[in-house]
């Protein structure tokens, strides 16, 4: 039994552009929690919802993902997913007036809340829309937030600074009248460069010499540590199309305090295990193609990469904050 | 035949036979309506030719029993009527120098018979090509019937003819220039007769049989022609445009092996229009003269993902006759496509890789027609083009080089959207999209698949 239980209620948010997988790293984050608690049984993490409609999006796309190698975009059907990411902190307090340490475990319950699935309200031009606004209010209200680049997008549209300095702004207004805000937004924000499968990411990965072993992954998948993830999404946005891009991080960093930002590189299918070797091919990596009928498939199993990384790392973030 | 006449033709038999070089003999016959007069000679062949005196000479000659004696000679006179005109008689008042043989047939017919039953005099030959050690093409002549040889001989052997020119291959009846000084090889060759036939090349048992000196008929070549008529200059102008045609080389026209590598994916319609090209391709390969192997290979995408059972390409024939190849190629409509397939790229790499490793093993010179429109897999990741490698990674390009080195032409028969190295270097000799009209003659004569055999008018000793 947990010594105690804390509800973050504020929770966290996802921002993302059309395309950039938030529904695919949602779908693809149950099994990464379970291949979490598979590696390090301490860390057994559950997603649930109280809301009915959220609940079975939750398991459309668990269900797409993993089992069809399908992409959910069946849950585009509702605006909103409200989901509960529950499980178990261990925390440390000081005891008695000798300075003791006391850890003791903590249920942590902290709402995982999609208000724009498509990323459609994402774009500037739907500034002023009310449905936009609720987005506003939404991030602002939360406390984290999933960032979700997309380098494809950036590289075939170069769009990521304008959508992000726009949406920041807003909520920049949104909060600046909040007694406590010291003039940088409050939120713990975990960027994810996507789509790390995708060969020209992966390849501009290896070039900039980011992808490092990992001896403990079963499956022999490379790794880009958190420090070189900023790298690697600096390096991406230079070749974006409209080159704005570059100065992201320096737009993320000037909006929310540096030190509650960390970046990741991650793919929600994660890499394509090779059928004869069962092991990971430097020279196949991509997991998803294109058929016939125009839908997009997992060609392998399901291994996300760094997919419950940034959640828990958020949901850490906000218990330590109260 | 009566005994009369068997008198005049034993005479006219000893006449022939001693009748050698530029000699002459004449005969006469006289008769109720006049005098027929017949000089025979030997022609350049040895054969005996009858002619009359010119009309002046004849005249002359008729004029005095001194005159026809001395300015003709005759050998004999032969008497088909008891009454004969004045003139006539008048030339046998006196005991006439040279026998009088009465006979009813008339002098020319006589003439004819002894001509037919004549032995030769020059032998015989066949004119016929030999191929040199070096390639290099000569004109010789083959014996038909030796000297002394009569009506009736025969003889059969084998030739073998090549392709020839519209007219045919030339059947010569030849004989040797008689120079005793050059060796009978180098001695010149005269027609006697000339046959033509147009026959599909290959090898024939011809049968020759004498007729009679001057003439010869064979057997054993379908569609032989009457030999040429016309004068002996005409039939001499014929044996040497013939003779001028004859190519300095016959390099014989080897064997071909062609190999069609067909995309099977991409939709039923696109593949029948694939399988139709390659079957009109196989058919026109077939119309030459060499000996053809057909192979025939389908290929598909490979599988790139795990739910997706990986079919390997397919060896539908395997240096097989073009009808039975042909066939194969008909029975690959029943692929039925899995919906989750691949559809950038197909196993192209694969199938040429295995290409590679067995045509070497393989008799003919290869040719390459690739009938498709997908790209091969890479064989690694592409960030180019963004296709899914081959999971063997198996590279084309070096595929190709290793094909090429046999010496294979390369023919693209590929989807009118589709281009790139790989489709540069498939289509290396000759493409054409089946999209549109494909000019399949001009496609097969590129990869040297209507190449014909340089054209050679006379037989080749068998």
């Amino acid at each position: 039994m947990p010594d105690r239980t804390s509800r973050a209620a504020q929770g966290i948010a996802m921002l993302g552009a059309t395309g950039s997988g938030k529904s695919t790293f949602l779908g693809a984050l149950p099994i990464a929690l379970l291949r979490r608690a598979q590696q390090d049984p301490e860390q057994r993490w559950r997603l649930w919802s109280r809301d009915k409609a959220s609940r079975e999006a939750l398991i459309d796309m668990d269900i797409a993902l993993n089992s069809k190698g399908a992409f959910p975009f069946a849950t585009q059907r509702i605006d909103n997913f409200d989901w509960i990411l529950d499980g178990r902190l261990q925390r440390a307090e000081r005891a008695g007036r000798l300075g003791g340490v006391r850890r003791f475990d903590e249920r942590v319950e902290v709402t995982l809340r999609l208000t724009d699935p498509s990323g459609e309200l994402y774009r500037p031009d739907q500034m002023g829309q009310q449905i936009r606004q609720e987005l506003v209010e939404h991030v602002a209200s939360s406390r984290g937030i999933l960032y979700m680049f997309d380098p494809i997008r950036e590289y075939l549209k170069g769009d990521a600074y304008e959508n992000t300095a726009n949406m920041l702004m807003e909520v920049n207004a949104e909060v600046a009248d909040h007694p406590d805000f010291d003039g940088r937004l409050p939120h713990h924000v975990a960027v994810c460069v996507t789509k790390l499968d995708e060969p020209r990411v992966f390849r501009t990965a290896q070039s900039l010499r980011l992808l490092a072993p990992d001896p403990h992954h079963p499956l022999g998948f490379p790794l880009v540590h958190g420090s070189d993830a900023r790298t690697l999404l600096q390096s991406l946005c230079k070749v974006g199309r409209s080159g704005a891009g570059e100065v992201l991080p320096q737009l993320l960093e000037t909006y929310f305090h540096p030190e509650r930002i960390t970046y990741y590189a991650t793919s929600a299918v994660g890499f394509m295990v090779n059928r004869h070797t069962r092991r990971f091919d430097g020279q196949d990596t991509e997991n998803v193609y294109r058929v016939a009928s125009g839908e997009t498939l997992v060609r392998g199993p399901v291994n996300p990469v760094n997919v419950s990384e940034p959640v828990v790392w958020l949901v850490e973030q906000l218990a330590l904050g109260g | 035949m009566s005994g009369a006449e068997d008198e005049v033709l034993s005479a006219l038999s000893g006449a022939l036979a001693g009748l050698a070089g530029g000699d002459r003999f004449t005969a006469a016959e006289f008769g109720r309506d006049g005098a027929v007069i017949v000089r025979v000679y030997r022609d350049e062949h040895g054969t005996p030719q009858p002619e009359e005196p010119r009309p002046e000479t004849r005249a002359a000659a008729l004029r005095s029993a001194a005159a026809f004696y001395r300015d003709l000679g005759p050998a004999f006179i032969v008497r088909t009527a008891d009454a004969l005109p004045d003139q006539l008689s008048r030339l046998l008042d006196d005991p006439p120098p040279v026998p009088v043989y009465h006979c009813r047939t008339p002098l020319k017919e006589l003439i004819k018979a002894a001509i037919r039953t004549s032995p030769l005099v020059l032998g015989y030959e066949l004119a016929v090509l030999t191929r040199q050690p070096d390639g290099r093409v000569e004109l010789t002549s083959r014996p038909l019937f030796p000297v002394g040889a009569e009506t009736g001989h025969e003889v059969s052997f084998p030739v073998r003819c090549e392709a020839a020119h519209g007219d045919g291959t030339a059947f010569a009846v030849v004989t040797r220039e008689p120079r005793p000084d050059i060796p009978p090889r180098d001695r010149n060759l005269r027609p006697v007769q000339l046959q033509q036939a147009v026959v599909t090349p290959g090898s024939y048992q011809l049968t020759a049989r004498l007729d009679r000196p001057g003439r010869v008929t064979f057997h054993g070549v379908p569609g032989l022609l009457d030999p040429l008529p016309g004068p002996a200059a005409a039939l001499r102008a014929a044996w040497e445009q013939r003779r001028l045609s004859i190519p300095e080389r016959v390099d014989r026209a080897g064997p071909v092996h062609l190999v069609c590598l067909i995309e099977l994916s991409g939709g039923d319609e696109r593949l029948r229009g694939r399988i139709e090209w390659l079957a009109k391709l196989i058919s026109e390969a077939e119309s030459t003269t060499r000996r053809l192997f057909v192979s025939v290979l389908g290929y598909g995408p490979h599988s790139v993902a795990w739910s997706v059972d990986e079919e390997p390409y397919r060896l539908a024939a395997w240096l097989s006759p073009g009808q039975v190849a042909e066939q194969a190629l008909r029975g690959l409509v029943d692929r039925v496509a899995h919906e989750h397939e691949y559809l950038e790229a197909a196993q192209l790499e694969c199938a040429l890789e295995g290409l590679a490793r067995n045509l070497p093993d393989c008799p003919g010179r290869p040719v390459l027609v690739t009938a498709g429109g997908r790209p091969p897999h890479p064989p690694g990741m592409d960030t180019e083009t963004g296709l899914i490698p081959c999971p063997d990674r198996v590279d084309w390009a070096p595929q190709v080089d290793r094909i090429s080195s046999l010496g294979t032409t390369f023919g693209a028969l590929r989807d009118q959207r589709y281009r790139g190295l790989s489709w540069q270097a498939l289509g290396r000799d000759a493409t054409a999209t089946v999209d549109d009209a494909v000019d399949l003659a001009d496609f097969a004569a590129r990869l040297g698949l209507r190449e014909t055999a340089r054209p050679v008018p006379f037989p080749f000793a068998g």
